[in-house]
């Protein structure tokens, strides 16, 4: 809703970017709020479309970890963009967040072992491939941003899917 | 009889008549007869002085985006004017340059265009006049403008009037014809390698009497050189997008290699494919569920 909200209002865009030299300055929000802006409509409809069913099914069978989720990892992705990514001047993307989500809920999934295990291996393998491709993909200029100076940023996906391993882990074990 | 009654005119009246003649036949051809301008400008002069098969560069142009891209008209070294005429004025040349500029600002690819005045480039300068223009204008790219436009004039039956003086400021006995051929070549400066090209034609045709004819020539001129230029932005877009398909499907690093600057902007995105997968995937846990 915030990121629609955002998207429909371009004047916030600006103030709430991941931007490396505002955050450098001491806006610290920018780590939250950057991952809200969207640099198109099929961008934030993307993002939505995994980002919502992944939330909120995630929410349903585990409310305060997907909570917990939802308020670490969109600092814990922009540090490591910070740390990774030098060059990266700017950022925006519910993207890191819903892959984060998705990996999360395959994780618990898992953890919970119920039957159907396959599924959920296939879209912690799915995720793992998108990642690949993006790394490994030769033509970032021509990506599918409706602007062509946005590039693919696949670190934001492998971060999401780290923290979401992470907090994930020790519940699938306990 | 007839010939005694010439020969009774009296000198007086003779050389009246020589003299009436003789104006009539300088304004004649003052006005009169085919006449051809002819103004040129060529980006092989400028880059390639004497040198009759340039080698082409070796090495893939390395463009880094977003790119700072200059325009700059070619100068001219080659203006042959069988009746001298003004070619195009540097004021001229600096608003069809805005033009083109102004139709390729905003993309996301381009930081800025710069209009790079002809005075920053000497007759046959080469890539190192360029080199020049990169190091003082910070370019990567420019888009050099050449020219070559012709222009005919030819009398029709009404420049008969032009006999009565009074004629020559009423009558269009003149016909002007001026054909003009743009063409942009755009060039990565470090790699010395030509990107793409695209050219832009235009036929003017107009009535002039002949008082106004050199006016009307420099307004033909001046339309011929808008409507090429209409027809050279067209161009370019296609060729910019004919580009940029060349190197979104030629094999990596064959036509042009890209890169960032420093400061690029990131985004994370799911695609359709990536729905579409999880979709079967879902579809297939559904259905195993069912069965």
């Amino acid at each position: 809703m915030v990121a629609v909200g955002v998207f429909l209002v371009p004047a916030w865009a600006p103030t709430l970017l991941y931007d490396r030299a505002g955050i450098v300055r001491g806006e610290w929000w920018r780590l939250w709020s950057g991952h809200l802006v969207h640099f198109g409509p099929a961008h934030l409809a993307w993002n939505l479309a995994v980002l919502l069913p992944a939330g909120l099914w995630a929410e349903r069978i585990a409310a305060s970890r997907t909570r917990l989720l939802l308020a670490l990892a969109p600092p814990a992705m922009a540090i490591v963009l910070l740390i990774g990514l030098p060059d990266l001047a700017r950022y925006g993307g519910l993207s890191g967040l819903a892959s984060a989500l998705l990996a999360f809920l395959a994780c618990t999934q898992l953890g919970r072992a119920k039957g159907d295990s396959w599924f959920w291996w296939s879209v912690l393998g799915l995720l793992l491939g998108k990642i690949g491709a993006e790394i490994s993909s030769v033509h970032p200029l021509f990506a599918r941003f409706a602007t062509d100076d946005v590039r693919p940023v696949p670190l934001a996906h492998a971060a999401g899917l780290g923290v979401a391993v992470l907090m994930a882990l020790p519940r699938s074990h306990a | 009889m007839a010939f005694s009654r010439v020969s009774a005119w009296s000198p007086p009246v003779l050389c009246v008549l020589g003299v009436a003649l003789l104006i009539g036949g300088g304004c004649s051809g003052m006005w009169g007869g085919k006449r051809k301008t002819e103004r040129s400008s060529s980006v092989v002069n400028y880059l390639y002085p004497g040198e009759a098969n340039p080698l082409p560069p070796t090495e893939v142009p390395v463009l880094r985006l977003p790119l700072r891209v200059g325009i700059a008209f070619v100068p001219s070294g080659n203006t042959r004017a069988y009746y001298q005429d003004a070619a195009i004025t540097e004021v001229q040349k600096t608003a069809l340059m805005e033009r083109v500029a102004v139709e390729f600002k905003g993309r996301d690819y381009i930081q800025s265009i710069e209009v790079v005045p002809t005075s920053y480039l000497r007759p046959a300068g080469g890539f190192t006049n360029l080199d020049q223009v990169r190091g003082l204008l910070g370019v990567d790219v420019i888009a050099l403008v050449a020219y070559d436009q012709v222009q005919f004039t030819n009398e029709n039956i009404l420049s008969l009037a032009y006999w009565t003086i009074v004629g020559a400021y009423i009558f269009h006995g003149n016909k002007n014809d001026t054909d003009t051929l743009m063409e942009a070549a755009v060039y990565d400066i470090a790699s010395r390698h030509l990107l793409f090209r695209a050219p832009g034609a235009s036929h003017v045709e107009a009535g002039a009497a002949a008082a106004y004819m050199e006016q009307r020539k420099r307004a033909d001129g001046a339309k011929g050189f808008e409507l090429a230029t209409d027809d050279m932005i067209k161009n370019l877009k296609t060729q910019l997008e004919a580009f940029r398909e060349r190197v979104k499907t030629a094999p990596a690093g064959t036509v042009a290699r890209i890169e960032r600057k420093p400061g690029y902007t990131g985004g994370g995105s799911f695609g359709g494919g990536f729905i579409v997968a999880g979709l079967l995937l879902w579809g297939v846990r559904w259905w195993r569920r069912r069965s």
